[in-house]
């Protein structure tokens, strides 16, 4: 009886992508200046746009209701809960704005594929198209598929500051390691938006 | 630091045209914006120019439009761009795309840099000038956004920017001068432009981890102030990587394996316990 308690404990325990509770959103940033009457003043608070579908016909990804994402308490993203969800980073831009969107979401559950399941696929060029809560729909195109260590992650390259409207998608790949179960490796969509 | 092309109206020229290779000296290491890729955008800051269309294509390729109808005042999007020589070229609105390009430039893009072509009527005779500047990627000090000033009016100049607390953007800046960028604190910055007699007030907003262009135009004898952004860094990026998998697909372990050899692991471990409970019941 104990030991299969045990067995079902290990079992739950167990998840490259362990539920975490949600962290909340970080409420914006405080202006910091100093108070005066001539300014400058604080900004207003923030539109809210944010993206609602993700599209990416070349690997057959049509994804609505994307969720929010915040940290971790060790200042990672935090994946979507649920492995059919996709999520975006709401701390970052909204798809669209200028700087790096983030949107993340699982490669795999524990019995099968998952939203990002080809997203190793992509080639530079691919579309990906992401609609947002204002209306706008934004057309990205594949500048580089990356695999990286998450030993080794490169966070200056793929969440440094970015000019235009930049996107990044973010799975996992490489070997499981199915003593943490996890994957060892992520993959890093890089894409942005171009003319034509 | 800033190299210039002097462009002519298509009047003037035809024969004239020489593609100019603009190849700013690069600056210090900046973060990527995405492995490889550069980025462009074009602004049109003669006030007495009509509209443009804007013509782009990789060196030695047939031309397309990629902006139509860009007006005084306007700057495009950015677009990224794989590293490499491009040719851009600016018409009046709808005209054929044979017709004599009023401005043709050849840039030579690097990666992980971001470029405005800004256009001016400052070179000879109000000539148009093509003015490549780079924009910055680095990321402002924390709880600071970056700031600078094109000034793009040419009637009302030189043009004065200040704001609260002693903040001076610019000091008599002239027509088609861009500012080095200044870290400002996070706000709404109610600035107020000066340009001789001309004064005008507008409110900007900086947010923390971006860089904005202030645009300066002219107006029916008014100053305008537009901001633009030149790009932003996430505010608080994450660290490490991002557990996004479950391992239902990865080779050689699907879960139902692991569960398999548990589940059997467990029979082993209770089998003595059984055949102690049989013993005991014969």
């Amino acid at each position: 009886m104990r030991a299969e308690a045990v067995l079902v404990a290990l079992l739950l325990l167990g998840g490259c992508a362990s539920v975490v509770a949600p962290v909340p959103a970080l409420p914006p940033t405080p202006a910091s200046v100093a108070p005066s009457a001539s300014g400058p003043f604080p900004l207003p608070a923030s539109t809210g746009v944010r993206p609602v579908r993700l599209r990416i016909p070349a690997i057959g990804v049509d994804a609505g209701g994307l969720v929010p994402l915040a940290l971790n308490a060790d200042h990672a993203l935090q994946a979507p809960d649920r492995f059919s969800d996709v999520g975006w980073y709401a701390t970052g831009p909204a798809p669209g704005d200028a700087g790096p969107a983030v949107i993340a979401a699982h490669v795999d559950s524990r019995s099968g594929p998952a939203p990002f399941f080809r997203l190793r696929d992509l080639h530079p060029g691919d579309e990906v198209l992401v609609s947002r809560s204002d209306g706008v729909e934004v057309r990205f195109v594949v500048d580089n598929v990356q695999r990286y260590p998450k030993d080794a992650f490169p966070t200056d390259a793929v969440y440094g500051p970015a000019p235009g409207a930049a996107l990044r998608l973010i799975t996992c790949g490489g070997s499981f390691d199915s003593s943490k179960r996890s994957y060892r490796d992520n993959i890093v969509v890089y894409a942005s938006t171009r003319w034509n | 630091m800033r190299t210039r092309l002097l462009l002519r109206p298509a009047a003037v020229i035809a024969a004239a045209l020489l593609p100019l290779s603009l190849t700013p000296i690069a600056s210090a290491t900046v973060t990527a914006p995405g492995p490889g890729v550069g980025w462009i955008r074009v602004g049109h800051l003669s006030p007495k120019v009509p509209p443009v269309d804007i013509y782009f294509a990789p060196f030695g390729q047939a031309e397309k439009v990629v902006i139509r109808k860009a007006g005084y005042g306007a700057v495009t999007p950015y677009s990224s761009l794989d590293p490499g020589k491009y040719t851009l070229s600016m018409r009046p609105a709808d005209a054929a795309a044979s017709t004599p390009a009023a401005l043709s430039a050849t840039i030579d893009v690097t990666g992980q840099t971001a470029y405005s072509l800004l256009v001016f009527a400052n070179g000879p005779d109000n000539s148009l000038k093509g003015d490549l500047v780079k924009d910055d990627l680095t990321a402002p000090a924390a709880g600071k956004g970056r700031v600078r000033v094109v000034e793009g009016s040419a009637a009302i100049a030189p043009v004065s920017v200040a704001g609260p607390q002693g903040m001076s953007l610019v000091k008599d800046s002239a027509y088609g001068a861009t500012s080095p960028y200044q870290d400002v604190a996070e706000g709404r910055w109610p600035l107020e432009l000066t340009g001789g007699t001309v004064k005008s007030t507008a409110d900007v907003d900086v947010k923390a981890g971006t860089s904005t262009t202030l645009l300066i135009t002219e107006n029916s004898g008014a100053l305008k102030a537009n901001p633009i952004s030149d790009g932003a860094a996430l505010p608080s990026p994450p660290k490490l990587g991002v557990e996004t998998g479950g391992g239902g697909t990865a080779p050689g372990t699907p879960w139902w394996l692991t569960f398999g050899v548990l589940a059997g692991f467990l029979l082993l471990a209770m089998w003595p316990l059984a055949k102690r409970r049989a013993a005991r019941a014969r």
